[in-house]
């Protein structure tokens, strides 16, 4: 399935970096490498503060830049994401790629109607009649499965619960029909039942279409739920990028085996991932040589001195450490 | 303190808050002249070298009055401001802390005071009880009542409830002792900040009522004193309106940028309370 | 929805008769001697004392109360001293005069100031800002007589298009009568409504919903004046209400400067002739009109905001 004709979104070296009062910088994303393929469902890991909120955002061209300096390449359609205009980005944005994010209860602006703030996507993006966006603000309302969608149509965001807001966030990002969809931790936020029932919808909805869809999250869990092919990130880079089936069995990086050894069990729901002893480095200050060395057990002297580059051990499988 | 003066509000505001006080107290020394001294041969004379902002319809010197009214003008708005703090501060903790009717019913007299643009309560008071520097002082300050009563009120309201307070009550501290000790301490610097915008507001209601000939009356030389008598020469000599109206906005920025300063450093919250009162 | 605005009426209504007392019993204060005013200063005591008696001023301070009081809510409050007419044809002769210029110099001062604001917090920190903040601050700095009489020194003395005296009649039209006035409480009211525009965006531009808004592909202007400035609408109604309430009072001051003729004007001039009942009436009828209005500034608070206009659903 990855073949180059299928390929849709391409991420060269994205770095993204923000300067702080004291003339220096945090280096939040590093050089990240990424293919999305049409149909694609690809999950992506990593524990907070890894950079996969702006590398995404950074697709979206969401981060304001100055004062962030952001580098590398986006390819969507055989252009340069980062070299178009703001005008030309907007057409883009909210419709051949869209992006759900992780605070339902705040996403949503609180003085206008959800119904509205569906249409205004469609309107913006389609040339149809207010009456057309109407009707189909109400269809993908019940797309989402919201109960009562045509009753729920015309509500203030605050009449809503956590889940039916998020289920209306899901309904704008779908409402061109987008090419990509980016759920950044789209359930974090939820209920665990609530949980499941977005989880499911997404997936329900990602297989009825040919859209490529990106799931972040910090649960390993919903990415062998939903996700055909995993990237683990950690400070700001990839360390390891496979197909699930293949992390799950033969993971190698020991922060991604980390990761595996405490998936959440429902006994016990660590909602936040604690994979590894120790914390995530500082991002105004990392450490030289591999970032993941002060808290791997298999750090040698290399690990201090240099960055491992890329190794591809089998076909679709890479990683980045010295002791591959 | 040192930083405080790092917060630039502060350090431009205090700077001409002293700059205009240092005035009032040099007055004498700054200025050849005598603020009542008329010298008719020379009246009306554009600012010139003898005379740095020029003469009135009087011929006598605009610096040198306005320096002057830099005296009465600043001890005015002081006098104002602390009759204000004085009633405002202790009806607002007495309501903060009984609380029930007595709260209710201060709260409602404020409210009735709120009812007024503050210039027009000035106007009537002052009218009522005759223009003298002292009525003036009770006139311009309580308008300025309810801001320092809100702001007492609601610092003593929210810590009203804390364990310690709570902790005094009941090992038998009178309410006066309490409201003494444990109250009036957080209440002051909250009022400190708000002093500062009330004195803004003070220089410019002395300033208005002098405008409109209710101010303080003659012939102490008032900043709004001056303005009124420059200014139906506004369009052939425009300089002591213009002047003293200077000063007046310059000491009322000071008072702003200082208040804002204190607020932000004291207190980010209470911006809440901005534009109110 | 409607528990709230009754509340709010419900609340006025000591407030307006607690203004009531305090305007009668502060007028009563005002030195000197209604009688004398009226007859002149070589009436005869006899004059005097028919005059007291026939308008009540004899009688113990409460009972002349109770007498101002019904016949306040009846609207009738008194004969003026110096217009020889009913104080109220008097004041609703001058209210639209005042009226007008509250409501266009409020109107012009937000809309620029929403445009000035927004544009501030667009550019924070940077010059755009720092200038707009220096603005706004000088601005709420300047007296507005200050203002004012440079306004006539530049329009009217320099280039000649507004009259001195800004009564319309006799050449001048309505709209140039206006012009003086108006732009004065505009430039006014501006400072402060610009200041909380800045920083009621600046909170707002932070919200999550202004990235959604962002990532639906919506133009950079409708997020901020849609999206941004309908959210920062809510705090900023409360202050123009409170300018617009404020301008009555302001008004006492633009309407000398300009000489125009309204209520601050009648007020001021009833003041320097001693005119007692006119001086209560003026007040009164200032006082109230800002109750009025800050019931309805509540009310459009409750509008603006659906969190309050429409409950929880539950
Ligand atoms: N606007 C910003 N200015 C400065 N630093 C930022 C900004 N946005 C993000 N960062 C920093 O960049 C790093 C990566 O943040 P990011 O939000 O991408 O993490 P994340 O992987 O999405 O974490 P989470 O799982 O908590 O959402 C963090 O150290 C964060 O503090
Ligand atoms: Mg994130």
């Amino acid at each position: 399935m990855s073949s180059q004709e299928d390929l849709i979104l391409q991420i060269q070296n994205l770095k993204v970096r923000f300067p702080m009062k004291n003339q220096s910088f945090v280096h939040a994303v590093n050089g990240i490498d990424l293919n999305l393929y049409k149909g694609d469902s690809l999950g992506v890991v990593g524990e907070s503060g890894c950079g996969k909120s702006v590398t995404f955002s950074g697709v979206m061209r969401l981060i304001e830049s100055p004062p962030a300096v952001i580098e590398g390449k986006i390819i969507f359609n055989n252009q340069d994401l980062m070299k178009l205009s703001p005008a030309e980005m907007q057409k883009i944005r909210g419709k051949d790629i869209t992006m759900i994010f992780q605070e339902p209860m705040t996403s949503l602006n609180p003085v206008m109607r959800i119904g509205y703030q569906i249409m205004e996507t469609l309107l913006v993006h389609e040339n149809i009649s207010k009456k057309a966006a109407s009707a189909r603000a109400l269809e993908l309302l019940e797309l989402v499965e919201i109960p009562d969608a045509a009753g729920r149509l015309w509500s203030y965001p605050h009449q809503l619960s956590g889940g039916l807001r998020q289920r209306v966030m899901i309904a704008m990002a779908l409402a061109c029909r987008p090419k990509i969809l980016l759920a950044d931790e789209p359930t974090t936020a939820l209920d665990v039942t609530i949980q499941a029932q977005v989880l499911d919808l997404l997936k329900r909805l990602q297989e009825e279409t040919d859209m490529s869809i990106v799931m972040i999250t910090h649960d390993l869990g919903v990415i062998a739920d939903v996700a055909k092919r995993v990237a683990v990130f950690y400070a700001g880079r990839i360390v390891e990028k496979a197909s699930t089936r293949e992390i799950f069995k033969n993971p190698l990086h020991p922060y991604t085996v980390g990761l595996l050894n405490c998936i959440p069990t429902i006994e016990t729901n660590t909602p936040r991932l604690q994979a590894v002893e120790g914390n995530i480095p500082d991002a105004a200050d990392f450490p030289p040589g591999c970032p993941f060395h002060p808290r791997c057990e298999k750090a040698t002297d290399i690990c201090h001195r240099e960055e491992p580059l890329k190794t591809t051990p089998s076909k679709n499988h890479q990683v980045a450490c010295h002791h591959i | 303190m040192k930083n405080m003066l790092s917060n630039k509000f502060i350090a431009i505001g205090g700077a001409i808050i002293v700059f205009m006080i240092l005035v009032a107290v040099f007055a004498p020394l700054l200025t050849a002249y005598d603020y009542g001294m008329v010298d008719l041969p020379n009246k009306q004379q554009v600012p010139n070298k003898n005379h740095i902002m020029g003469t009135d319809l009087y011929g006598r010197d605009v610096w040198c009055r306005i320096a002057y009214g830099a005296r009465v003008s600043l001890f005015v708005s002081f006098a104002a401001v602390a009759i204000a703090i004085f009633f405002g501060s202790i009806l607002g903790i007495i309501a903060g802390y009984l609380k029930g009717v007595v709260d209710f019913t201060l709260s409602r007299i404020i409210d009735i005071m709120m009812a007024f643009p503050p210039l027009l309560l000035s106007l009537i008071i002052g009218v009522s009880l005759g223009t003298s520097i002292r009525n003036m002082c009770i006139s311009i300050g309580v308008p300025l009542i309810p801001m320092f009563f809100r702001v007492a009120r609601g610092v003593t309201l929210s810590i009203g409830e804390r364990t310690y307070v709570m902790a005094a009550k009941s090992m038998g501290s009178g309410s006066i002792k309490i409201m003494i000790k444990h109250i009036l301490p957080n209440v002051l610097p909250q009022i400190f900040v708000v002093l500062s915008l009330g004195m803004g507001g003070a220089i410019l209601a002395e300033a208005s009522l002098g405008f409109l000939g209710l101010g303080i009356p003659q012939p102490t030389p008032s900043w709004g004193l001056i303005v009124n008598e420059g200014k139906l020469f506004m369009f052939s000599a425009p300089w002591t309106t213009g002047f003293s109206g200077a000063f007046i906005a310059l000491t009322v920025l000071g008072f702003n940028l200082l208040g804002d300063g204190l607020r932000d450093y004291l207190d980010p919250k209470l911006k809440n309370l901005e534009g109110q009162s | 929805m409607k528990r709230y605005i009754l509340s709010r009426i419900l609340f006025a209504i000591p407030t307006i008769i607690g203004v009531f007392i305090l305007v009668f019993f502060i007028v009563r204060l005002i030195p000197g001697d209604p009688a004398v005013t009226m007859l002149g200063s070589n009436a005869t005591n006899e004059q005097i004392e028919r005059y007291r008696e026939q308008h009540g001023h004899d009688k113990p301070i409460a009972v002349q109360f109770g007498i101002a009081f019904k016949n306040f809510l009846k609207g009738d409050m008194g004969q003026s001293l110096s217009w020889y007419r009913p104080v109220r044809e008097v004041i609703f002769e001058k209210l639209p005069r005042t009226a007008e210029l509250a409501f266009f110099g409020i109107l012009f001062g937000t809309l620029a100031a929403l445009l000035l604001g927004v544009t501030a917090a667009v550019h924070r920190g940077r010059w755009p800002d720092l200038l707009l903040t220096a603005f706004a601050s000088l601005g709420m700095s300047l007296p507005t007589f200050y203002i004012g009489l440079w306004v006539l020194v530049i329009f009217a003395m320099k280039l000649k298009i507004i009259p001195v005296i800004s009564s319309f009649g006799s050449g001048v039209s309505y709209w140039q009568s206006l012009f003086g006035p108006v732009l004065t409480m505009a430039l006014g009211e501006c400072a402060l409504i610009t200041r909380t525009t800045r920083s009621s965006m600046l909170e707002i531009l932070n919200e999550d919903f202004i990235r959604t808004a962002r990532s639906k592909g919506l133009s950079e202007k409708i997020v901020l004046y849609k999206h941004a400035l309908g959210n920062a609408l809510i705090p900023i109604v409360t202050v123009v209400g409170y300018s617009l309430a404020t301008a009555f009072g302001g008004a006492i001051v633009l309407e000398t400067v300009f000489a125009r003729n309204g209520i601050g004007k009648l007020l001021i001039d009833g003041i320097n002739v001693r005119d007692y009942p006119l001086i209560q009436g003026t007040t009164i009828v200032i006082a109230i009109l800002m109750v009025l209005i800050n019931i309805i500034t509540d009310i459009i608070y409750g509008l603006v905001d659906p969190r309050i206009r429409v409950g929880e659903n539950k």
